[in-house]
C-alpha cells in the first residue's frame, strides 16, 4: 500500500495557525487604538464638561447663593452640587469668595511670620505645609486708587506640596483651606456670609471671641423671617448696612475699622471630575471686585 | 476496499478552505501593511498629544504668554511650576521658557522653569519636551490685551494675557500642526 501524503492537511494547519497569529497581532492593534481613541474622547469630554460648567455657572453664581439663602433662610457661602455629564461625574463646589478671610489682607495688616502662625494656629492639620511664598512685586492691575497688594495669588503660594483634596476637605475640625481663604478679592469681607473663624482670622487683631460671636449671632438673624425686632436705643440707627449689624452686636465704635461688606463680587468655582482611574481638579476665579480691571483666573491640576 | 487517495470532495473542501484562508491572509497582510505605515506618525501623534496636553495645562495655568521672535517658543508667566521629580502641577508662581534650542545638532524643544516667588530659591530647572521640532508659536484671535511692561516686553516681541482660547502652531519633521484649544 503507498503511504498517504497530508500535503494538503499540513498546508491547511499552518496557514490557519499562520493566519490566528496574523488575526492576533492585528486584533490587538484595533484594541491600542480603540482605547486609545475612548481615551481621547473622555478626556475631550471632561475639558469640554469643565469649560462648559465654568462659563455656565460661574457668572450667575451670586445668583445661585441668593437663592439657595432664600430658600434655606441662612447663609450660603458655598453651594456643592454633583451633576453627569454624559458617563462622567462633575462635582461642583460654588463658593463666594468675599466670604473667605484674604491672606493678602492678613499680609497686608501684619507680616509673612505672623501670617504664617495665624495660618498654622487656625489650619493646624496642614501647619506643616504652610510656607508663604509671596512675589516680590504685587501682580495688580495699574489703578490709581487704593487697592490691596496681591502678593499671594494662589494656593500653591501658601501651601507647599498640598494635594487639592487636601484644600478641600476640612481634617480634624479645622475648616477646609479653600472654604476658610482666599487670594482674589480686594480684601473685603461679606458679613452677610463670611464664617466665624474667617471673620476671626482676617480680624484677630481687632476682634476678641466675644465680638466674632455677637457679630455671626447678629448677622444670622438677619436671615430670619420671625426675628425679634431690634431693640429701640438711644441713638438712631446708621444707614450703613456694615455699621448698623456692627450696632446691633454691640461693638464698640473704636473697633469699627474692620475688612467687612454687604455684597459679593467675586466668586469661584472648583470642578472635581471623577472617573474610576483618578480626579481631576479645576479652579475658575472670576473676581469683579475692580469694577476697571474683572479678572478671571484658572488653576487646573 | 481501503483508500489510497483522498475523495474529490474532500480535495474540493480542502482547496476551499486554502482560498478562504489566503483571503483572510491577504486581508492581513494589507492591514498590517496599513498599520505599519501610520504607526511612525502614530507614535508621532502620541508624542503631539502630550506635548499639546503639557502646553494646554502651562496655558490655562498662566497669566501672561509672550511668543520668542522666530517662532522660537514662547514665555509663559502664571502658576504655571511643575514639581521637578513628579511634574505635577505646584500651583506657585513661576516663569516657564519653552524654546527649541539645538542640543547634539538636533533641534529639541525644552521647557525651562524658574519659580518668581522665591528670589531666594528659583530652582531652575529644564526639561526635554520632544526632538525634531521645527518652530513652536502661539497665537490669539480677539480678547488678548498686551502687557505694558518693559521689564516682560524684551526683544521684538510683545506680552499679553492669556486669553480663553489660543491657536498652537508646532512644525514636526513631516507636518504642522494649528490647533485652537480652550482654556478657560
Amino acid at each position: 500500500m503507498r503511504k498517504r501524503r497530508g500535503y494538503i492537511l499540513v498546508a491547511t494547519l499552518a496557514l490557519l495557525v499562520l493566519s490566528a497569529t496574523l488575526l492576533v497581532t492585528l486584533a490587538r492593534f484595533a484594541i491600542d487604538r480603540s482605547m486609545k481613541a475612548r481615551q481621547s474622547q473622555e478626556d475631550l469630554q471632561r475639558r469640554w464638561g469643565q469649560l462648559s460648567c465654568q462659563r455656565a455657572i460661574l457668572p450667575h453664581a451670586e445668583t445661585i447663593l441668593i437663592q439657595q439663602e432664600k430658600r434655606h433662610q441662612r447663609p450660603f457661602p458655598i453651594y456643592r452640587a454633583t451633576i453627569q455629564l454624559g458617563a462622567q461625574y462633575f462635582d461642583l463646589v460654588l463658593s463666594d469668595e468675599q466670604a473667605k478671610a484674604n491672606v493678602n489682607a492678613v499680609l497686608d495688616l501684619t507680616d509673612k511670620q505672623r501670617t504664617e502662625s495665624q495660618l498654622r494656629s487656625t489650619l493646624s492639620p496642614l501647619s506643616s505645609h504652610i510656607h508663604l511664598h509671596p512675589s516680590l512685586v504685587p501682580t495688580s492691575a495699574p489703578t490709581t486708587r487704593p487697592i490691596l497688594p496681591r502678593y499671594l495669588n494662589s494656593f500653591g503660594q501658601v501651601f507647599e506640596s498640598t494635594a487639592p483634596q487636601n484644600l478641600l476637605t476640612s481634617q480634624f475640625a479645622a475648616p477646609a483651606p479653600a472654604d476658610l481663604l482666599t487670594f482674589w478679592t480686594d480684601g473685603q469681607m461679606n458679613i452677610r456670609r463670611c464664617s466665624a473663624s474667617s471673620l476671626a482670622l482676617l480680624n484677630s487683631s481687632i476682634l476678641t471671641q466675644l465680638d466674632v460671636r455677637r457679630l455671626i449671632e447678629a448677622r444670622n438673624n438677619l436671615y430670619l423671617k420671625n426675628s425679634s425686632p431690634i431693640q429701640p436705643s438711644a441713638n438712631p440707627l446708621p444707614v450703613d448696612p456694615v455699621r448698623r449689624l456692627l450696632n446691633q452686636a454691640q461693638i464698640p465704635p473704636n473697633k469699627a475699622n474692620l475688612h467687612l461688606t454687604t455684597t459679593s463680587k467675586s466668586h469661584s468655582l472648583w470642578i472635581i471630575v471623577r472617573d474610576p482611574c483618578r480626579q481631576w481638579y479645576s479652579l475658575g476665579v472670576l473676581d469683579q471686585t475692580d469694577q476697571d480691571h474683572p479678572r478671571s483666573n484658572s488653576f487646573i491640576w | 476496499m481501503k483508500r489510497n487517495a483522498f475523495t474529490l470532495l474532500e480535495l474540493l473542501l480542502a482547496n476551499m478552505l486554502v482560498a478562504i484562508l489566503l483571503a483572510a491572509l491577504f486581508l492581513v497582510i494589507s492591514s498590517l501593511s496599513r498599520e505599519k505605515k501610520s504607526l511612525a506618525p502614530g507614535q508621532q501623534q502620541d508624542s503631539t498629544g502630550s506635548i499639546l496636553n503639557l502646553l494646554r495645562q502651562d496655558l490655562s495655568n498662566s497669566e501672561s504668554a509672550r511668543p520668542l521672535p522666530n517662532q522660537r517658543g514662547m514665555i509663559l508667566t502664571g502658576h504655571v511650576s511643575l514639581d521637578p521629580k513628579s511634574l505635577t502641577p505646584t500651583d506657585r508662581r513661576a516663569r516657564v521658557i519653552y524654546e527649541i534650542r539645538r542640543r547634539a545638532g538636533t533641534l529639541c524643544l525644552i521647557r525651562e522653569q524658574t519659580y518668581i516667588d522665591d528670589a531666594a530659591k528659583p530652582l531652575r530647572w529644564e526639561e526635554l519636551i520632544a526632538t525634531n521640532v521645527t518652530f513652536l508659536a502661539i497665537s490669539s484671535a480677539n480678547e488678548s490685551q498686551p502687557i505694558d511692561d518693559e521689564a516682560v516686553n524684551i526683544d521684538d516681541t510683545t506680552a499679553f494675557t492669556v486669553p480663553s482660547s489660543v491657536t498652537i502652531h508646532l512644525g514636526l519633521p513631516h507636518r504642522t500642526i494649528d490647533q485652537e484649544i480652550f482654556l478657560r
